[in-house]
């Protein structure tokens, strides 16, 4: 038995593949592209190797791996970031963008991720931006772009300084995949956004500003497939509410629509009850509410909808559901994440053990 | 053998588990409490022992009040036990240094797991760094309070600190910092606790890593850690792993690597008590040439607290691969790292080992 499974986000492109030869797993793993790694396991036999393939295949799936008969081609892709030591020394990323487009690489590139800048907490990387607009035609083959992909280390989230992606839209027709990390100072678009191919779009943050959401939705983007909305809380920039999310649930914005992420949100248990029984279920496959302020009390209309039931995967991970509402949950027929519970610690504090 | 300890103490069982499992009889054990209360057997049998072993003094309420007694703090026999509290840190470790010099000047000729020396100065974080220029972060200016801090901070390109308590472990007393020099905001992260009773502040170690983003607050836990004494340091990336960041915990036994863990941590601030994720060394895929510096940093390190047969060093491994990793600190009493095994051998065995050879 062999199969083959790859992984696709905004920064990962990688691939996961397990086979069975008597009672030995080989499971191969790695970025698309290479030869990966390695690892073999000689199970006590042939229905051990086989249960435990299984069961990986089932961790992998849930993670969002998908199964492909044939192995995708190598994507290349670039990262510009400066490091902290690169900051120190007077780097900046306009620098590194300038090398950048400038480059034979420029025009090979399909996946550009811009990591941290310098001073990512104080000044918004608007210039090197503003260089990547004006060589898009350099940069032919682009079809995925992220911009700011910083971890709390780096920059905390609601500080990344964003910028104004009104040009980006008609700079890069040919453009798949948007993924936005950080929204203060951010503007996606001071324009109607109209846009043929785009796919994926992800916009990561502390709060999403409701003038962000109002373009989202008047938005024109008849093969977007992907949409995943980190909400977050007011004190953070979500200035909006229910009533500014209700077209993504009842109004047939996007008709390719797939996937929709309303996550990380303070109004989860609100969400979910909006969403339960709304007219979107019937065209997504997938439904990401993780990673907010969901209880049983949001948990139980989900559980309660057919129209849930219709999807094949549902993410809700990081929650306040209670073991009860998590077991019926997994119960229903379909993949349905409840990992990660949050509970209230009873002992938090600790004496200095003094090491 | 001997152990200073408290004898209730995990530590104080595990290893004598340790002892009986090599065959060896078990140790003599003296209490913090006896050597505090001036119960005079103990100078007898420190004087007399072949080896000691000092353990750490934690997690006893009548002992740290002992210790802050002796470290000059008048009131210290009335303080009321109150889990996590952190009470006076400057006055604890005066109180602790005089013990431990009260040790140094008694024993006779001993082997020493960790010499009262050596302990003295890990610490003593801002010694530590000055002992080993080499492989830590230079030393900062010192503030003693924050509007001298803030003042500081509008001055610097870069803008996030850690601000650590200068005598302290257990990732006690240790605040992420950060602020936006244009709009005056300014956050904390921190394993600090502060807790307000009518006009006082009450500081708790927190299992529970919290934000503090109000002026007051800032104001109040920061202004508390520069009375004590405390550090600032420039917050580095740490390397990643697993969707987190980590840092390595090595045990160092006769000046070599020997246990090494990873603490795995979603927030910036790392420790196995704070429920990171351990992870294998093995799994982090650390170059040749890591491990060379590595093993680099802790021959030197361990050449500078040459009295001590072991330590457990905090090293930080900064994201981009070229720069060498960092000394964060030196625990004198950092082998408590149960079921982790190098060579079949867990840590006290192979001091144990070390020891005997």
């Amino acid at each position: 038995m062999k199969r083959y499974f790859e992984f696709q986000d905004s920064k990962s492109y990688k691939f996961w593949q397990v086979e069975i030869a008597g009672n030995q797993l080989t499971v191969t793993y790695g970025k698309i592209g290479t030869t990966g790694q390695v690892k073999v396991t000689e199970c006590v036999s042939a229905e051990v190797a086989e249960k435990e393939a299984n069961k990986l295949v089932a961790e992998k799936t849930k993670k969002g791996y998908i199964e492909k008969m044939e192995a995708s081609s190598k994507k290349i892709s670039k990262r510009l970031s400066l490091t902290y030591d690169e900051a120190e020394a007077g780097k900046t990323l306009l620098e590194k963008m300038e090398a950048f487009v400038n480059s034979a690489q420029a025009a090979e590139t399909e996946a550009l991720v811009i990591g941290s800048w310098e001073e990512a907490y104080e000044l918004s990387p608007t210039e090197a931006f503003d260089l990547l607009i004006n060589f898009a035609s350099k940069l032919s083959n682009l079809r995925e772009l992220f911009v700011g992909d910083m971890d709390s280390e780096d920059c905390e989230i609601s500080w990344i300084q964003q910028v104004n992606y009104t040009q980006l839209f008609s700079a890069f027709p040919q453009l798949e995949r948007l993924h936005i990390k950080g929204s203060t100072g951010l503007i996606l678009s001071d324009a109607p956004i109209s846009h043929a191919n785009l796919k994926w779009l992800t916009i990561e943050c502390g709060g999403l500003p409701k003038a962000v959401i109002q373009q989202i939705a008047s938005a024109n983007l008849p093969n977007l497939e992907y949409l995943q909305l980190y909400l977050g809380v007011e004190d953070y920039g979500f200035d909006a509410s229910l009533a500014d999310l209700l077209p993504f649930m009842t109004q047939p914005l996007f008709p390719k629509l797939k996937h929709l992420g309303l996550l990380d949100s303070e109004i989860a248990d609100e969400i979910a009850q909006a969403i339960a029984n709304a007219p979107v279920l019937k065209q997504l496959e997938s439904l990401d509410m993780s990673q907010g302020t969901l209880t049983d009390e949001g948990a139980q209309h989900l559980l309660d909808s057919d129209a849930i039931k219709q999807l094949k995967k549902l993410d809700l991970h990081y929650h306040y559901l209670s073991s009860d509402m998590m077991k019926k949950l997994k119960a229903l027929p379909l993949t349905v994440d409840v990992s990660d519970q949050q509970e209230p610690e009873e002992d938090w504090r600790y004496p200095a053990v003094t090491e | 053998m001997l152990i200073i300890g408290n004898p209730e103490n995990r530590r104080v069982t595990q290893f004598q588990q340790a002892l009986h499992d090599c065959n060896q009889a078990p140790a003599q054990v003296v209490s913090y409490q006896d050597i505090l209360d001036g119960k005079l057997a103990w100078q007898d049998a420190l004087h007399t022992a072949n080896s000691i072993r000092i353990e750490s003094p934690g997690e006893n309420f009548q002992v740290e009040k002992k210790i802050l007694e002796l470290g000059g703090l008048e009131s210290a026999m009335d303080l009321k036990e109150d889990k996590g509290r952190i009470y006076y840190p400057s006055f604890w470790y005066k109180g602790f240094m005089r013990l431990l010099n009260a040790i140094a000047s008694v024993a006779g000729n001993a082997l020493w797991f960790n010499h009262p020396d050596d302990i003295a100065a890990m610490f003593d974080k801002p010694l530590t760094k000055k002992i080993n220029p080499k492989h830590c972060l230079p030393l900062c200016p010192t503030f003693n309070n924050y509007d001298e801090f803030l003042t500081y901070c509008q001055t610097q390109s870069y803008t996030r600190f850690f601000i650590k308590l200068n005598y302290s472990s257990s990732a006690s007393g240790v605040l992420a910092f950060e602020y936006q020099r244009a709009t005056g905001k300014a956050q904390a992260q921190t394993t600090i606790e502060l807790v307000r009773n009518r006009s006082e502040c009450y500081f708790y170690n927190s299992l529970k890593l919290k934000k503090y983003t109000r002026t007051e607050d800032l104001t109040d836990i920061i202004n508390f850690l520069f009375k004590e004494g405390a550090y600032i340091e420039p917050w580095i990336p740490k390397a990643q792993h697993d969707n987190g960041v980590f840092d390595l915990r090595v045990l160092a036994v006769k000046g070599q690597r020997q246990h090494c863990i990873a603490r795995v941590s979603q927030t910036p601030i790392t420790n196995l008590h704070l429920g990171n994720q351990r992870c294998a060394v093995d799994d982090l895929n650390l170059s040749a040439q890591q491990w060379q510096q590595i093993d680099q940093l802790v021959g030197d390190v361990m050449r500078n607290f040459s009295k001590s047969l072991y330590a457990g060093l905090d090293i930080l491994l900064p994201r981009s691969q070229d720069n060498a990793p960092i000394l964060l600190e030196a625990n004198a009493f950092g082998d408590l790292l149960p079921g982790l095994l190098h060579n079949g051998q867990s840590t006290y065995q192979a001091e144990l080992t070390a020891l005997f050879q």
